[in-house]
């Protein structure tokens, strides 16, 4: 039962860290980027091309991987979201969200081509630790804590660094926060950055315990959008909270019930939510 | 006028006379003799199978050329050997794609005889075609129930039914007497299904309690809740029944949370299984049709076209599935001395052949005879460890 919990919180911790960079992005510059899951799949390649040079360890990967997904989520921000800003808002939500659909079938088709349909699968020995007689896993309880350690670095950026504050200001009132000299086109450029970043160490932390197929990047998208939309468009902490209650709920559907109930209990879920969400608003 | 009116007459009766004796002509005895064998067949060079055959246009290529090397396959009745060329497709995995390519093998390329795609589900599909155009079709890595209870006469599989898929491997858990109970994992598509039923039935022949099944959904990735379980029931054995992408994701949580039965199963643990699970592959008991060792039929024509077609076999462990499948189209060429498709599937149904893997022949349904042997990873590599007759090397329990 334990292993069951662990397991939902380690899945939870990864959809939080992959949905905070979705919920960052959407927030800030109000652009949903729908090849954040594929940046996750790019990351988990990275991830398994580096082990054939060195038997890295899936954290400390991350550090050498951080700064190259910073520097795709600058290009993405070019590809994106710059040549829209002229647009008005609505046409420019929608230029992008087409763009960035584009941007992620060519990505599919690109790993396809690169690493073949071999499942994307890294392995990575760890011993499992006796705590007072129950077995945990140490990959994921190691896990579990960086990804719990990146999302706190996060908002910790967005919360007392200066860049971080621009983008809050940003995501608030756009006007205002150039009228204050936050340069908008720098501070979403920096807000897509970080999110690439989330999620190609989101795809680096998965693939170390769940193979990905070079396609599953609009499904990580979709499952990230879900987390979003429960909890709430724009927040970070709201993202992280229904990222690690959707993982619980996808593993002990799976270890109390079949495991084909597992998405129909998690999207009934969300549509239960919503409506009971939205009833409230309405009284 | 008049003379223009006899003239469009005459000009008629010419054109249908030279219809007539073209088409009288081409299917008579004085038709021109074939210059080629056309074998005709799809292979899943894309999508989800792509990992288990996707390069099998080069065995196939890398055969023709042993074959055309030799001055190709005698047919007796052209009086000559003629040389032999496969025409491939992508079906990219998927049955209605693969029926497409084989109708179009059939009428366009005019294929005199067609090997199966990889799969239960796209040969289900692309059998199809073959049946309605009376084609002979000898299916390969396909032996669902499902496709031969149709009562289809024209296919033939060089394999034997999936049930059976393990038993020499249940017929060494009963004569070593070391194991008392399994537990089944079992992906929820048609061939898995199939050998977990085989599996089940052969197991309690062999003595042993089943004390846990499992049948998840192929695209599981969260397998913590079943491996639970399993620790929970204790098994022997944990038999896995599936494809390769499942069954990495299984064993991989499997070691990682400590799941330590005397002995995995896993039917499909090729070189893809092995090299995603590194380390974690050692001691992994599954099933294969053919090792370096096993001298049944002519082992170096099938080293020299895996040599020539640069597969690895650890890679690619279907591929001596196929190369039995070109024995038994070669064979059947020869023995029918003749391309006239009916000559050609009337030959197959009463073939005994010796291929690299045994002997095959088939049933009336078209079930073949060849089965897979089990065999464990040690230090890296596959060994067969039964029946002791062909083994390369004893069965170790890992777990004890």
């Amino acid at each position: 039962m334990i292993q069951v919990l662990i397991s939902g919180l380690f899945l939870g911790g990864v959809y939080a860290l992959l949905a905070v960079g979705l919920s960052l992005a959407f927030g800030i510059m109000g652009v949903l980027n729908l090849a954040h899951g594929s940046l996750a799949v790019l990351g988990a390649i990275l991830y398994k091309k580096s082990l054939v040079l060195y038997p890295f360890s899936p954290w400390f990967f991350c550090v050498l991987a951080a700064p190259i997904f910073l520097c795709l989520g600058f290009i993405l921000h070019l590809t994106i979201v710059a040549p829209f800003r002229n647009l008005s808002l609505s046409a420019s939500v929608v230029a992008s969200l087409i763009a960035s659909l584009g941007v992620a079938l060519i990505l599919e088709d690109l790993f396809v081509w690169w690493q073949g349909w071999e499942p994307i699968s890294t392995y990575f020995s760890f011993p499992i630790f006796n705590l007072l007689g129950l077995k945990i896993p140490g990959l994921r309880a190691v896990l579990m804590g960086t990804a719990a350690i990146t999302i706190g670095l996060s908002t910790l950026f967005l919360k007392k660094t200066d860049r971080g504050r621009s983008m809050r200001a940003l995501a608030q009132d756009r006007e205002t926060a150039s009228l204050y000299g936050i340069h908008p086109g720098i501070t979403s450029m920096s807000a897509l950055g970080l999110a690439a970043m989330l999620a190609g160490l989101a795809g680096i932390f998965y693939s170390a315990l769940y193979p990905l197929g070079p396609r599953d990047g609009l499904d990580l998208t979709l499952k990230a959008l879900f987390i979003v939309v429960a909890g709430g468009m724009g927040n970070l902490r709201g993202p992280a909270v229904t990222g690690l209650l959707l993982g619980l709920i996808e593993s002990f559907a799976g270890f109390f019930f079949t495991y084909t109930s597992t998405d129909t209990m998690v999207y009934s879920l969300l549509v239960i939510y919503l409506v009971v969400k939205r009833g409230r608003r309405r009284q | 006028m008049k003379t223009l009116k006899q003239n469009a007459w005459l000009l008629s009766l010419v054109t249908i006379l030279t219809f007539g004796i073209v088409f009288v002509l081409a299917g008579s005895p004085w038709a021109e003799p074939p210059k080629e064998i056309r074998i005709g067949a799809t292979v899943s060079m894309s999508g989800k199978f792509s990992t288990e055959v996707g390069p099998f246009k080069q065995l196939m290529d890398a055969y023709a050329a042993e074959i055309n090397a030799q001055g190709g396959i005698y047919v007796k009745g052209t009086g000559s050997r003629l040389p032999v060329r496969f025409i491939v497709y992508d079906d990219k995995s998927d049955g209605p794609t693969a029926r497409k390519f084989y109708e179009r093998l059939i009428s366009v390329d005019k294929a005199d005889i067609l090997l199966g795609p990889y799969s239960s589900p796209v040969t289900f599909a692309a059998s199809l075609a073959a049946e309605e155009n009376k084609v002979p079709f000898i299916a390969i890595c396909a032996n669902s129930h499902k496709i031969y209870n149709r009562g289809f006469q024209w296919i033939v599989c060089v394999i034997d039914k999936a049930p059976l898929y393990t038993h020499r491997y249940w017929d060494m858990i009963q004569a070593e007497a070391q194991a008392k109970t399994v537990a089944f994992v079992v992906e929820d598509t048609l061939h898995p299904q199939g050998v977990y039923r085989g599996a089940k039935k052969l197991s309690e022949t062999a003595g042993l309690k089943e004390v846990l099944l499992k049948v998840l959904p192929a695209d599981t990735h969260d397998f913590t809740a079943a491996i639970v379980k399993i620790q929970e029931a204790s098994p022997d054995i944990v038999f896995v029944s599936a494809n390769v992408p499942f069954s990495i994701a299984f064993m991989r949580q499997a070691r990682e949370l400590g799941l330590n039965p005397k002995e995995f199963h896993v039917i499909h643990h090729g070189g893809v299984f092995k090299k995603g699970l590194g380390a974690g592959a050692e001691g992994v008991v599954g099933q294969s049709y053919w090792t370096e060792g096993m001298n049944y039929g002519h082992p170096e024509q099938f080293v020299a076209v895996m040599e020539r077609s640069g597969i690895s076999l650890d890679d690619f462990p279907w591929a001596p599935a196929y190369m039995m499948a070109f024995e038994v189209a070669t064979q059947a060429i020869e023995r029918a001395g003749s391309l006239d498709k009916k000559k050609l599937m009337a030959t197959l149904k009463k073939l005994k052949v010796m291929t690299i893997g045994g002997v095959v022949s088939f049933a009336e349904n078209g079930v073949g005879t060849i089965n897979t042997y089990p065999s464990q990873i040690i230090d890296g590599k596959y060994h067969i460890i039964w029946p002791p007759q062909v083994a390369t090397t004893g069965h170790r329990y890992p777990g004890l």
